[in-house]
């Protein structure tokens, strides 16, 4: 190729289309000439640029033109999007996606990336959304770049250390924290041993719902200045909605919260009435058990927020202790991976737990755009999706799965790799075009941004339509069966666990249409959900014996 | 007595020559801090030593040249190793004590939370991978396991 020339571009290519709208006619010539130097599976046409790009055709196409092309390429798309204001975000957006591919195949073949980091920052310095320059660090970020422009970029999304201008705002040495935990996080959790330990004092403002923790902490560092932390832990029930008041106080300094998850819904009702603080950059560190499944739902209502959260069980016991120890690294101004290091230094087994806001990990729990999609996988702004936000039910119902799955001893005790995180071998794929009825997901097994391999699970959209609890058993249960087959049960094994492992979610969420989930999972099965919990063990988990029962139940019925 | 020898014998008048004031400051408070580390309970001891590293990596980004630091940092990490493991087997052994306290009282009483049993549970399997040939654990993982739960 001797390079991309702009003459009568596009026309080949959109006879058959509509003319795009004025303002993105420069566009429009560009990647319909890009489009037309290339060959590949999708059909190019104006209107298509109000949806998100197809990424793997842009890849493709990216590695057909020389170096040289694509440097023009990119050149030429930061100019044809430079004057498109925010009703054009996904022809941007896409504009973006397309670099991100021809960066890719630039990578691929060795070439100098300049040009094209250039071009990405250039677009992502002049966007409106904050969505769409996230999802151009993003990708800068998957693609490793080594450049200090792009470290800077990331720093927003990515933060190496807490906000301690807000912390400690104008030198501010009275920090208030306010720590909130259910009725088994206040009986169970043993936060006067882990105070009282470094010299803290604890006053019991109400023996039963409210302590008031006084922590003094002289850094170690003799240049920083002394911390008291006010700490009120407050008992809450699950009918209370106060976890999220305070990201729009000014008063309080930093939150926690640790308490039972519940599948991912002990804290609905507080996002329910959370305040309106997209702007906030609050230190909130949520220790519930498998925290990760707010994730998705937290960093969306509050997206510069600096949450750490939990992959695994935290058992009570990790709780207060690593509180006690993020404030010590607070005062310390310690950076994150300086913060990880001190909470997991001599833990009992939980090193690795805590997700912190710098790791990348994070992205895996975080469907930015809605579109389903796991974010550290998602290379395109769905601008669509962000305005439904429908993905996000299946992406939070697929780590719902995963952490189910997790859970329960008939899957992780059978499990080859019998490591501490078996449930996180699922990433959300975003949605396909399903039948009602029709299979609830399609799971492909792939590598994934950090290099492992992992099961991607793409829902059925027709299950956007279902109760929550009906939607999460079924795609629970499709994930059972899949894992089954991974640690290789046989046919009747795998179906009575998949059914179990959704009849569980019935059972801890209660909700509608369990005779659709069991027509889909165990035709034939008669007992309502109630009854059927009865073949899961105490804690609404799928174990060897309940299989058995069931077994046996179909035995004496047949008989 | 042993520790504070080698803390003398590891920062030379020559070496705090290199340092500026504040780094001469942190070396001190990190040198306290590895005392400390020898002093604390087991459980604490990781924790405190991650401390007096961390400040030690902070000081070397300011001023890598300053010797003392480098030589401390040096002898803290080489006190790594054995102290996450002390540490660490004590953490496992608090869990396992009070585990065991609890399952004790219930076995008592014949009565149990069904939520904190859960809890227990998880804690117990979790301690079980970690000890898998600690005869004390999987006693505990049985004696929890015959606890029924109590409505």
């Amino acid at each position: 190729m001797t390079g991309l020339v702009l003459l009568l571009a596009g026309a080949a290519l959109a006879q058959e289309c509509d003319p795009p709208p004025e303002a993105l006619g420069d566009l429009n010539a560009v990647i319909s000439t890009i489009y037309d130097e290339t060959s590949g599976v999708a059909e190019y046409c104006p209107e298509d640029l109000g949806r998100p790009l197809d990424m793997a055709d842009a890849d493709s196409r990216a590695a057909q033109l020389s170096a040289d092309d694509r440097a023009a390429a990119a050149a030429m798309l930061v100019d044809a999007i430079g004057e498109l204001g925010g009703e054009h975000t996904q022809a941007t957006a896409n504009a973006a996606g397309l670099i991100d591919a021809l960066l890719g195949a630039a990578q691929a073949d060795g070439d100098d990336l300049t040009a094209l980091i250039d071009a990405l920052l250039a677009i992502a310095d002049g966007v409106e959304d904050p969505l769409l320059e996230r999802q151009i660090a993003i990708n800068l970020w998957r693609r490793g770049v080594d450049d200090p422009r792009v470290a800077a970029l990331l720093e927003k999304f990515l933060p190496s250390e807490p906000d301690y201008d807000s912390i400690f705002a104008d030198g501010r040495t009275d920090v208030s924290v306010m720590l909130r935990t259910g009725s088994d996080g206040f009986a169970y959790s043993d936060f006067e041993d882990a105070f009282a330990r470094p010299g803290a004092t604890l006053e019991k403002l109400d023996e039963d719902t409210h302590w008031r923790v006084t922590y003094q902490v002289a850094p170690d560092d003799p240049t920083l200045p002394t911390i008291t932390y006010t700490i009120d832990i407050i008992k809450e029930g699950y009918s209370d909605k106060d976890t999220f008041v305070d990201m729009d106080n000014d008063d309080v300094q930093v939150t926690m919260f640790g308490d039972h998850s519940q599948l991912g819904t002990s804290l609905d009702r507080a996002l329910g009435v959370a305040p309106d603080a997209a702007d906030s950059t609050d230190f909130f560190w949520n220790d519930a058990c498998k925290s990760k499944v707010f994730q998705s739902r937290l960093s969306q209502a509050y997206p510069q927020a600096h949450f750490v959260f939990t992959k695994d069980s935290e058992y009570f016991r990790d709780m207060p202790v690593s509180f006690e120890r993020g404030l010590v690294a607070l005062a310390n101004r310690y950076d994150y991976d300086q913060m990880s290091r001190l909470v997991a230094a001599g833990s009992a087994w939980q090193s690795k737990n805590y997700v912190f806001p710098n790791d990348p990990q994070k992205l895996v729990f975080q469907d930015q755009d809605g579109d389903g999609i796991a974010d550290a996988e998602d290379r395109i702004y769905d601008v669509a999706a962000a305005v439904e936000n429908q993905g996000e039910l299946a992406s939070k119902a697929v780590h719902i799965a995963n952490t189910y799955v997790g859970y329960s001893k008939a899957f992780v005790s059978h499990t080859a790799r019998n490591d501490h995180d078996p449930e996180d071998w699922y990433r959300p794929d975003g949605l396909f075009d399903g039948e009602p009825g029709g299979p609830a997901t399609h799971i492909e097994t792939r590598t994934d941004a950090f290099g492992e391999t992992k099961h991607f699970v793409a829902v059925n959209d027709e299950l956007l339509e279902v109760d929550q609890t009906q939607r999460t058993a079924l795609i629970t249960a499709d994930v059972a069966t899949h894992w089954s087959g991974v640690i290789g049960w046989s046919e009747r094994t795998t179906e009575i666990g998949a059914f179990l492992a959704g009849a569980a979610v019935y059972d801890v969420w209660g909700g509608r249409g369990w005779d659709s989930y069991v027509e889909q999972t165990m035709p034939g099965w008669e007992l309502d959900h109630w009854d059927t919990a009865k073949f899961l063990d105490d804690h609404d988990f799928v174990t060897d014996e309940g299989i058995r029962k069931v077994m046996d139940h179909q035995k004496a019925q047949q008989e | 007595m042993l520790l504070l020898s080698l803390t003398l014998i590891l920062s030379t008048p020559a070496d705090s020559a290199r340092c500026g004031p504040d780094a001469s400051a942190r070396v001190d408070a990190a040198s306290d801090l590895i005392d400390q580390a020898f002093d604390a309970d087991p459980i604490d001891k990781a924790a405190v030593l991650e401390r007096a590293r961390i400040l030690l990596e902070r000081t070397l980004e300011d001023e890598p040249d300053c010797r003392a630091a480098v030589k401390l940092k040096a002898h803290a990490d080489g006190l790594h190793q054995d102290m996450e493991a002390l540490s660490s087997a004590a953490a496992q052994e608090a869990v396992l004590v009070r585990a065991a306290d609890t399952v004790t009282v219930w076995e008592s009483d014949g009565v149990t939370d069904p939520d904190a049993l859960q809890a227990l549970r998880f804690q117990l399997a979790a301690l079980h991978q970690l000890r898998p040939d600690d005869a004390r654990v999987t006693d505990l993982n049985d004696r929890a396991r015959a606890l029924g739960v109590t409505p």
